[in-house]
């Protein structure tokens, strides 16, 4: 049975990625495919093990299972006696070597160990980054695997608190290699990344009330993209990268306004006497989902760009906030509050069913990865917030992501997930 | 002994009511907000005793029974306080004992009434909205001036109140706190040299960017009345901290409601 459901995975890869996809639904919350990824030759010799960083990104996925490699150590095509890796449908080998000016080249194959054949051959990367080496090659198997591009090779972004000092923070999509960009002494919230990857929107209250900049990640460079009078708030971009969504609270109520990434143009896009907040773009630029407590209690609507009613999307629980639009544009992920906790959730907008993705407790401010096949959310727990992922089809429960830098101090909060890296 | 006392004191502060603006302003931290409310008071008691032109002993009795009360709940806030506004508290107090030796007096007064302003700040923190340290120290504080001046003085009352509590989810000020925002338009009214700033605030729960909408509709609704009342806009300013800035870092709903609010803030001049 399992064998000939590897087989079918295996027919549709042949096919194309939209049939490999439907086979990944048809596995969800069921089925994981068991893949071995063996130790690198020389890994070991690194600060970093490469092929870890390859399995634990693979895991994290909710699609695989990792399977100690039972059946020796092969580095090469001719050292895999495939009868060994009979509990795997899949096998990664590999090697390792430094070159000069640190670079890190790290060449693997993907092996069908039910086929017994190579899935592809021999492929190399090579970068100064051992992490993102793995990053990149756990990309590529994903994709192979999968039909659907991989995310692991992104970054993150999220605001880091401890005591007063607020540390708006770049990491990797795991967690690792976090770099603070800009740290203060007042509040930072609202982290929204441009579509290219290059520049950061984000707000703080350092001027006594709520501004939002807008950070260049290479130079730093930081400018004031709205400092109107009361409050200016969430700022999220749209796909065209030229303009930007924000609350603003100039006229009255927060109300959501369009503006163009150098400050300029505003127009005003709703027209409430209640809250609107939390802007989030469809992929085509057409419509936003955003929270509204217009109806009584803050829910999620969705409205056209070119004009119209809004339509209430959440119906359940008490409360549901933060809406993103799925990468594909077809559900969105939220906040869902109900009962005094706090949960993610997906709706589809064809079925409207609303999915739990977490068991609940304080868990906020969910965002796709690019390939829309995870979430990434913060946690609270006692005093400290902290990160985590889950499979957007909620197929396994939550891994929190590696928090390198904080040493049990400091307070995540306020994740969201990075473009595809062009 | 204590006539004498009682006389001095009524002289000092008929001298410090002149010379101070008549509201004294409550400062960010917290030390220094308990210190400027409980000068505020007995500012305030001076200066109405001074105006009722009969400077006999009833009147020092009163002015005496608020150095009392000042001394003894700036020793209950000082008990309230945190470590380090507690040095802070004692050292200002110590300063203040040093620099001024009729203050110093009536703070041995005052010890003797320690005991029950204790008492009366317990019980005002108990019966206060919260148990929120923050809230119970400055209720503590605020109690027995506010208790003894309220038959006399209404609006004074009204005016000690600098911040409008809510319900969840909500941003409407009660018909009962709206008469407190009108005791500040009446003073705004009559101090056309003062300006204020509104800071709205919310609970932790719901996502940071509603909560800063929630804090900004609730100070926003504060100005409003303001402005009804006739206020200039340009001496308004209303901002919103959302959820970023609790007065209370617990998450029940003690604290909770402690963080539902708007701060009425003087600006100083």
């Amino acid at each position: 049975m399992l064998r000939c459901w590897a087989l079918m995975v295996l027919l549709c890869t042949a096919f194309s990625a939209r049939a490999a996809l439907t086979i990944d639904i048809v596995g969800a919350g069921e089925r994981q495919i068991p893949i071995a990824v063996v130790p690198f030759a020389n890994d070991g010799k690194l600060a970093q093990s490469i092929s870890d960083v390859i399995a634990q990104d693979l895991k994290r996925s909710g699609i695989f299972r990792l399977v100690d490699s039972a059946g020796g150590t092969p580095h090469e095509l001719n050292e895999v006696i495939y009868t060994d890796w009979t509990n795997v449908d899949n096998l990664v080998i590999g090697s390792v070597e430094t070159q000069p000016g640190n670079q890190v080249m790290v060449k693997f194959r993907l092996l069908d160990a039910v086929k017994q054949v190579e899935l592809f051959g021999q492929v190399s990367v090579r970068g100064t980054n051992a992490r993102f080496v793995g990053h990149r090659a756990a990309d590529l198997i994903y994709e192979k695997l999968t039909g659907t591009p991989g995310s692991f090779s992104t970054r993150i972004a999220y605001v880091a608190r401890q005591g007063r000092k607020n540390s708006l923070t770049v990491a990797d999509s795991d967690g690792y290699g976090a770099q603070a960009i800009q740290t203060i002494n007042e509040p930072i919230m609202s982290p929204a990344w441009s579509p290219d990857g290059n520049q950061l929107a984000y707000v703080t209250l350092e001027s006594g009330h709520a501004v939002v900049y807008i950070q260049t990640l290479a130079t730093t460079h930081r400018m004031v993209l709205s400092d109107a009078r009361g409050s200016n708030s969430a700022p999220t971009w749209a796909p065209d990268g030229k303009h930007l969504a924000v609350v603003l609270t100039r006229d009255g109520s927060p109300q959501i306004y369009l503006i163009r990434s150098d400050g300029g143009d505003l127009r005003r896009l709703t027209f409430g006497g209640s809250i609107d907040t939390e802007p989030s773009f469809s992929p085509d630029g057409r419509s936003l989902l955003f929270t509204s407590d217009r109806g009584g209690s803050a829910q999620i609507y969705k409205m056209s760009l070119s004009g119209g009613a809004a339509e209430r999307l959440t119906f359940e629980g008490g409360n549901n906030f933060s809406p993103r639009y799925s990468p594909d544009g077809k559900s969105f992920v939220f906040a869902h509050q109900a009962n005094g906790r706090f949960y993610i959730a997906v709706q589809d907008f064809q079925g409207k069913q609303m999915q739990l993705l977490t068991e609940g407790g304080w868990e906020k401010k969910p965002s796709f990865s690019p390939n829309g096949k995870l979430v990434l959310f913060g946690i609270e727990s006692g005093t400290r917030g902290t990160l985590a992922t889950v499979p957007s089809d909620g197929r396994i429960k939550h891994s929190r992501l590696k928090d390198v830098t904080s040493a049990q101090v400091q307070d995540l909060r306020e994740p969201t997930w990075g473009p595809l890296l062009k | 002994m204590i006539k004498n006392i009682a006389i001095s004191l009524l002289a000092m502060y008929v001298l410090t009511a002149c010379a101070k603006p008549p509201v004294a302003e409550v400062k960010k931290d917290g030390a220094s907000a308990t210190q400027a409310q409980a000068d505020e008071a007995a500012a305030r008691a001076a200066a109405h005793a001074a105006e009722m032109q009969k400077a006999e002993l009833e009147a020092a009795r009163a002015a005496a029974q608020a150095q009392a009360d000042e001394a003894a709940a700036r020793a209950a806030a000082h008990a309230a306080e945190m470590q380090s506004a507690q040095v802070e508290a004692a050292r200002a107090a110590a300063e203040r004992a040093q620099a001024d030796a009729v203050a110093a007096r009536a703070a041995v007064v005052a010890q003797a009434q320690t005991d029950e302003a204790v008492a009366n700040a317990a019980q005002a923190g108990a019966a206060a909205r919260d148990t929120a340290q923050a809230s119970a120290t400055r209720d503590a504080v605020q109690a027995p001036a506010v208790r003894r001046m309220a038959a006399e003085d209404p609006i004074n009352e009204l005016l000690s109140k600098r911040a409008i509590y809510y319900p969840t989810d909500v941003d409407a000020i009660s018909e009962q706190d709206k008469r407190i925002v009108q005791a500040h338009a009446k003073y705004l009214a009559e101090h056309q040299k003062r300006s204020v700033r509104l800071e709205g605030n919310a609970d932790e729960r719901g996502s940071s960017e509603y909560n800063l909408a929630l804090g900004q509709r609730r100070a926003d609704g504060v100005k409003k009345l303001l402005l009804l009342s006739g206020i200039d806009e340009d001496r308004i300013e209303s901002v919103s901290y959302g959820e970023e800035k609790p007065a209370s870092s617990a998450h029940n709903e003690a604290a909770w409601s402690q963080n539902r609010r708007t701060d009425i803030k003087y600006n100083v001049k």
